[in-house]
This record gives C-alpha cells, sequence and structure tokens, in this order.
C-alpha cells in the first residue's frame, strides 16, 4: 500500500512549490520555525482545556466556555502549523516517504485529529450531565498524548 | 578568564562529549526540549494574553495565573534543565552562533520584564485583578512577554539549524 504512494511523493516533491522551497535558502528554515510556533499555540490550547476538563484551571469558567473562547487560538495555531507542514513536507516528499518516524507521525496525527475534533471538542462542548466524567477525562488524557506523539515523531523524522 | 575560555573548558569537559557523541540521549533531551515548549511557553502565552486583555475577560487575572503556575513552573523547569544540558554538549558552537547570543539576550529581557511586572504593577494588583483590561503597564509587560517568547523560539530553532 505503502509502496504504491511513492510516485504521488515524488510528484508532489518536483512540483514548482517543491523545488522552490528547496532552492531558498529561507524558506524552508522559516517554514520550520513558524511550524514550531504554531504548534507551540496548538499544543498551549490542548493542554489548557484538558487541564479545566480535570477541574485542575478556570474552575470559574465553564468548560463550555472554556472551549469556545480557546477555539479561534487553537484552529489558529493548528492551521499554522498544518500548513508550514505541508510545505516542509512538499520539499522532501520522498525522504518523508522512507522516513519511519514519518509514518508513525502521520498514523498519529489521524488518531489526534479524530479524538481532537470527535472527542475532545465534543465533550467539552457538551451538557455537563451528557458524558460521564470519567470518559471525558479519558477522552482528554488519550488526546493529550496523542498530539504529543505526533510532536515527538515529527522531531524524530530528522533524526532518522 | 574570558567567556571564550569558559566555554572552551565546558566543551571539553567528558561529560560534554560524551553528550555530544551519544546515539540516544542527545536526540532524547533535543525532544523534550521542543515538546516541553508547550508546557512553559505554550501555558505562559494564555496568563500573558489576560494580562494584554485580550482573552478570558471575564476571569480574574490571578484566577487564570494562580491554577496554571505549577504547571508552567515544571514546564519552564524541563525547558530550561534541557536546554542546559544542550548548551553544555555543544558549548562552543553556541559561542559562535549569533543566534544563541540573540536567544540568551532575550531570555534575560523576559526575566528582567517578569521581575519588574511582580515588584511594581503586580503589587497593586488587588484593584485591578477583575477588570477585563488591566492597567497599560501590566498590558505592556504581557506583550512584552509574548513578543519575547516568540523570538526566543524563532532563535532558539534557527540557532540549531545553523549550527
Amino acid at each position: 500500500m505503502w509502496d504504491r504512494l511513492y510516485p504521488y511523493f515524488l510528484w508532489i516533491e518536483n512540483t514548482r512549490l517543491g523545488h522552490g522551497i528547496r532552492e531558498s535558502k529561507w524558506a524552508f528554515t522559516l517554514a520550520e520555525v513558524f511550524h514550531l510556533l504554531g504548534l507551540t499555540l496548538f499544543l498551549g490550547t490542548v493542554l489548557i482545556l484538558a487541564l479545566r476538563l480535570f477541574g485542575f484551571v478556570l474552575q470559574g469558567k465553564s468548560v463550555a466556555g472554556t472551549a469556545r473562547e480557546l477555539m479561534p487560538w487553537s484552529i489558529a495555531g493548528l492551521t499554522i502549523t498544518v500548513l508550514t507542514g505541508t510545505l516542509l513536507f512538499t520539499s522532501e516528499a520522498t525522504k518523508c516517504w522512507g522516513n519511519v518516524a514519518f509514518r508513525y507521525k502521520m498514523l498519529f496525527l489521524s488518531l489526534a485529529l479524530l479524538f481532537q475534533f470527535a472527542g475532545l471538542q465534543r465533550v467539552a462542548r457538551a451538557d455537563e450531565q451528557r458524558f460521564h466524567p470519567l470518559a471525558s477525562k479519558a477522552t482528554a488524557l488519550v488526546t493529550v498524548f496523542l498530539w504529543f506523539g505526533v510532536a515527538a515523531a515529527g522531531r524524530a523524522i530528522a533524526f532518522f | 578568564m574570558s567567556i571564550n575560555d569558559i566555554f572552551q573548558y565546558i566543551d571539553a569537559t567528558h561529560s560534554s562529549t560524551a553528550l555530544r557523541e551519544s546515539y540516544n540521549v542527545f536526540p532524547i533531551v533535543e525532544g523534550t526540549h521542543v515538546i516541553s515548549l508547550a508546557l512553559s511557553v505554550g501555558l505562559v502565552i494564555w496568563f500573558d494574553l489576560r494580562l494584554a486583555g485580550w482573552i478570558l475577560r471575564d476571569q480574574p487575572v490571578s484566577a487564570v495565573f494562580r491554577p496554571l503556575r505549577p504547571f508552567m513552573l515544571a514546564g519552564f523547569g524541563l525547558t530550561f534543565v534541557t536546554g542546559a544540558m544542550l548548551f553544555w554538549a555543544m558549548a562552543l558552537r553556541c559561542y559562535g552562533s549569533p543566534f544563541f547570543w540573540a536567544k540568551m539576550i532575550m531570555l534575560v529581557l523576559a526575566g528582567v520584564n517578569v521581575m519588574v511586572y511582580h515588584v511594581t504593577i503586580d503589587r497593586r494588583r488587588t484593584e485591578w485583578d477583575e477588570t477585563p483590561f488591566p492597567p497599560v503597564q501590566a498590558r505592556i509587560a504581557g506583550l512584552v512577554s509574548l513578543t519575547l517568547w516568540v523570538g526566543i523560539i524563532a532563535a532558539g530553532r534557527l540557532m540549531a539549524y545553523f549550527l
């Protein structure tokens, strides 16, 4: 299955965008800087929402209210991270194809996105009685661990 | 003894060489340094944004700061310890990196900003704790902190790229 994807990875790498990033002196580095800044912003919102679900912070504000207020920052951070990540990927797609850490990152990323939007966001915005507190907390914990898994696997791409 | 001598001494220690050349420890320390950013800077952002009057305006400043403090402190502890280890392993290369010095200057400024905030406007916080928009001096402290942390992360990433 993964082998059959290789031509597409090769095609992406050879697009004008891919060439442009590789040939530019600063594009890759700047994309990396913003990838890290976006990630810090995004993971911060995930952590705060999880801490709120556990009742550790912002007890004066409802979970749903906290989720609503964090939403634009969370989306902004995630958008910056995904966009810059796509740019980084485009410039070295075939390297990523052969990189075991990249495969784990994509696996964790799919699961993390699923847990983020179908899990954490859902339990946080629902009525407080709808989900068992233990289920909400477990969802938050799994989501946090998945995102940290994405970050760790992402960092590891450079080491393989 | 110049700064260069000190950095050279550190770089030549047995522990520095061992850390620099280790297959597993160095990547783990580096990875932890980057990921712990979420816990340190990722959380301090929210206090800064509250001070700036941009978010959580219906919550007292202290209600944002106090419960976050243990988590932020743990995060900063982890970031600083792993950062110090990375420096220890790469002392001479750091010496020659303009981004390293830019990062150190911004870290000192961030520390000064925290101290100034705590010994001045924070002393009178009971007067403005619940206002949606804190006084100008507190808002400036929040924005200065945000700006410095963005700069510190950027300089840190650039530094690693050019080492």
